[in-house]
């Protein structure tokens, strides 16, 4: 199973990778509307992607009052039914990673899929300098041991 | 006329901060298909707002803000939008392209260009959200530096917001000030700070909204990936995400061409090279969807520097610490100073002094190149107007006040002074290629470094589609050269990308004409083919004449500083090149020609009525 894996250290803070799933997921460029969202401070000097980090055990699902929001208990990611969500931000208040992003003008959270459906998910295809890559989890894991 | 915008957006606020309305428009789509979008557009709305003889600091000025056709698309290196107005600095075209993350976000606020009139009562900002602009007091932003500002409005106005700001130098009119974004990214040249300060205009934020319709969402994301991939995999490309512009110092010194001491000198220390500049750098950053990233975040809380404020604020200042250079340059982008013109107006005066041309009496005390802390002195004296800095924030308008009228010692042409830190007198192309830019000496315009790379005839062929002397220094063809990057360099500035991507500005690959045609097809199902694409190129650099033209330039405008004539350069490769009078003015002759203007380098009136026409059309509509 392959994941997506963020090293910040290697952003260079450009919002590719916001901008391209914004576009896939909506057919509308706009950053502020991707399930990746690169945290950037030029002044206090860095930049950080957040997104997704698939925890254990989320704690959007635990503050999910419309039941949107479900673990798929094959793969642990965390799946969002856009239907019955009801826009009231619990998840993206109780995020740890600032990973859900609030759509104001859907008035539905954005939630990385993991480009469901795509082969490789449209961020990483837009990264350039490898600071997004889609890898088996063993391999991630054995990388880091 | 085939009507093949697609879904492309050209949508238009019109703002008159005099009496505080905001009009909308869509931009015809007959003036769209003409001029594409960034800096085409803007112009095509100054000719046909700003009358002439306008002084560009009373509210009659128009200050347009206006992103590129595929900014914020997320093409590669796609953030750019372009500041045009009447210049302050030079009192004919004022237009500078920056880049970073405001034009993007304007866009996805629902603007895709601002045209600002008038002048505020008081301090005020714009606000720009889901497609309606707002004017806000920013009384209590006056008198912030480019940070102060940046931090007050991220916190005042939520962290994704986008702002473009102007510092002290812009508040205090200062003839060279920027328009910044973010603590580095420049609309530097021009004084577009300073209009934006006339106008009582402190910042413009962007806030968000709707975004940007994609008519083919996966072939866009998929043709980005492509040319990322091309891009990425060209060495200049990897050079530049490296170590940044820094590395053209070294090419310059190397050939004798690097402006030392006010151009007095061709050569300078090793010290500002990209890998020395490098030791001081923390990280490599980009600007919106950039491939390229060749920003440096410096250890001294800054960006940059950049080759420019290398050369400029290093070595034509006869500076030479490292440190110490980068340190100017985060000096000079807090006050929203322009480096160029900083580095440009400083040094001339250094050496009016040194010859004894100017006084203690005028200068308040010894000004000498190499000398850090009166750098520092002099900068911010400029930006706050204080003593000798007042005069000097006149730029190449002081020269009267400076005892030098002629602008003997001066590297300046249409009274802006020269950005690229090389020394023209060698490479012929780049000579006339400042000669003739729009808006001033400037190397952003036409820069045609392929010059220095010694390609085969071939390639030369196959890129400028004649055959073309491979000599740097002979003044033979160089005007099918010059023109030939002037036009492919406006539809770059057009369609809101980065000159690092386009074909020839350092490379003779990647981004083309067609490239940009795919783009546009992808993002908005719009179909401009090549050759349009070409024809709108011409029109841009033409009607970017008509309107200096109209300000009264003529033939003797587009020569070159006194002593790129008359003193040979002393050291390397280039030493003993002067440009010849006579061989010149025949270049510029034949260039004239070539772009099919008259022998003074005026437009003629058929061809302005030709450039106008595409408005008529709204007229007819609008009755």
């Amino acid at each position: 199973m392959r994941r997506i894996y963020t090293n910040h250290l290697l952003c260079s803070g450009c919002r590719a990778c916001s901008v391209a799933c914004s576009v896939v997921h909506f057919g509308v460029a706009d950053d502020a509307r991707g399930a990746i969202q690169i945290l950037r401070d030029p002044i206090a000097g860095f930049e950080y992607q957040a997104l997704c980090r698939i925890c254990e055990d989320p704690e959007c699902v635990a503050a999910c009052m419309a039941v949107a929001l479900s673990i798929d208990r094959e793969t642990g990611r965390v799946l969002f039914d856009r239907d019955r969500c009801i826009g009231c931000a619990m998840c993206v208040m109780v995020c740890p990673h600032h990973a859900i992003v609030p759509d104001r003008r859907a008035g539905k959270a954005i939630i990385c899929d993991q480009c469901d459906g795509r082969e490789v998910p449209a961020c990483v295809t837009a990264c350039s300098t490898g600071a997004i890559e889609f890898i088996e989890v063993e391999e991630e894991a054995g990388v880091k041991r | 006329m085939k009507n093949s915008l697609g879904i492309m957006r050209s949508r238009a606020a019109i703002v008159d901060l005099t009496d505080g309305s905001v009009r909308y428009e869509d931009t015809p789509p007959e003036v769209v298909r003409s001029y594409l979008g960034g800096r085409g557009l803007n112009v095509a709305y100054l000719h046909r707002m700003l009358p002439p003889d306008v002084d560009p600091l009373s509210p009659a000025n128009v200050l347009i803000i206006g992103t590129g056709a595929l900014t914020g698309t997320g093409a590669p290196n796609s953030g750019r939008f372009n500041a045009t107005t009447k210049s302050a600095e030079t009192n004919r075209l004022g237009d500078a392209n920056c880049g970073g993350f405001f034009a993007p976000k304007l866009r996805y606020s629902g603007i895709d260009r601002l045209i600002i009139t008038g002048r505020a009562r008081r301090p005020v900002l714009l606000r720009i959200e889901d497609g309606r602009v707002g004017i806000e007091d920013a009384r209590s932003y006056w008198g912030m530096d480019i940070y102060e500002i940046d931090t007050a409005l991220k916190r005042d106005m939520g962290a994704s917001s986008e702002a473009i700001t102007i510092g002290p130098a812009g508040e205090n009119l200062v003839r060279f000030a920027s328009i910044m974004t973010g603590v580095k990214n420049a609309a530097g040249r021009g004084g577009t700070g300073a209009v934006m300060g006339s106008k009582n205009l402190k910042a413009i934020v962007a806030a968000g909204g709707g975004g940007l319709d994609i008519a083919d969402p996966d072939g866009l994301v998929e043709l980005n990936e492509k040319l990322k991939h091309y891009l990425t995999d060209s060495t200049i490309v990897k050079v530049l995400g490296r170590v940044g512009t820094p590395l053209l110092y070294e090419v310059s010194n190397y050939l004798g061409t690097i402006r030392t001491r006010n151009s007095q000198d061709s050569q300078f220390e090793d010290t500002l090279n990209a890998e020395v500049i490098h030791e001081h750098v923390e990280k490599m950053i980009a600007c919106h969807s950039c491939v390229v990233h060749c920003r440096h975040r410096n250890v001294y809380k800054g960006e940059g520097p950049e080759y420019t404020t290398v050369g400029l604020l290093g070595a034509n200042l006869g500076i030479s610490d490292t440190a110490d250079v980068i340190r100017l340059n985060n000096l000079v982008n807090r006050l929203g100073l322009d480096c160029a013109s900083t580095g440009g107006i400083l040094s001339w005066a250094i050496e009016l002094y040194q010859r004894g041309i100017i006084d203690d009496s005028i200068t308040g005390g010894p000004i000498e190149f190499g000398d850090y802390d009166l750098a520092v002195r002099l900068i911010n004296s400029v930006a706050t107007r204080d003593g000798f800095g007042d005069i000097l924030a006149e730029s190449s308008q002081a020269a009267d006040k400076l005892n030098d009228p002629e602008r003997n010692y001066l590297t300046a042409i249409k009274g802006l002074p020269q950005s690229d830190p090389h020394d023209c007198r060698y490479i012929k192309a780049f000579a006339l290629g400042i000669a003739t830019a729009s808006r001033g000496a400037d190397h952003l315009r036409s820069r045609p470094t392929l010059e220095v790379f010694d390609l085969p005839s071939e390639l030369l062929r196959e890129i400028y589609g004649a055959d073309v002397d491979r000599d740097p220094t002979s003044y033979l063809t160089k005007e099918i050269v010059v023109a030939t990057h002037e036009n492919i360099y406006s539809i770059v500035d057009s369609v809101g990308i980065c000159k690092f991507i386009c074909h020839g500005f350092n490379s003779p690959k990647l981004l083309k004409y067609e490239h940009f045609s795919q783009l546009l097809e992808k993002a908005f199902g719009a179909s401009f083919s090549v050759d349009e694409l070409k024809a709108i190129a011409r029109r841009i650099v033409d009607l970017e004449r008509a309107f200096i033209n109209r300000e009264g330039v003529r033939r003797p405008d587009d020569t070159l500083p006194r002593r790129y004539f008359e003193e040979p350069l002393p050291h390397g490769v280039a030493k003993g090149h002067r440009v010849e009078r006579e061989k010149f003015f025949e270049m510029l002759d034949r260039y004239y020609r070539l772009r099919q203007w008259d022998e003074e380098g005026v437009v003629p009136e058929e061809r302005v009525a030709e450039l106008v026409a595409p408005w008529s059309g709204e007229e007819r509509e609008a009755r």
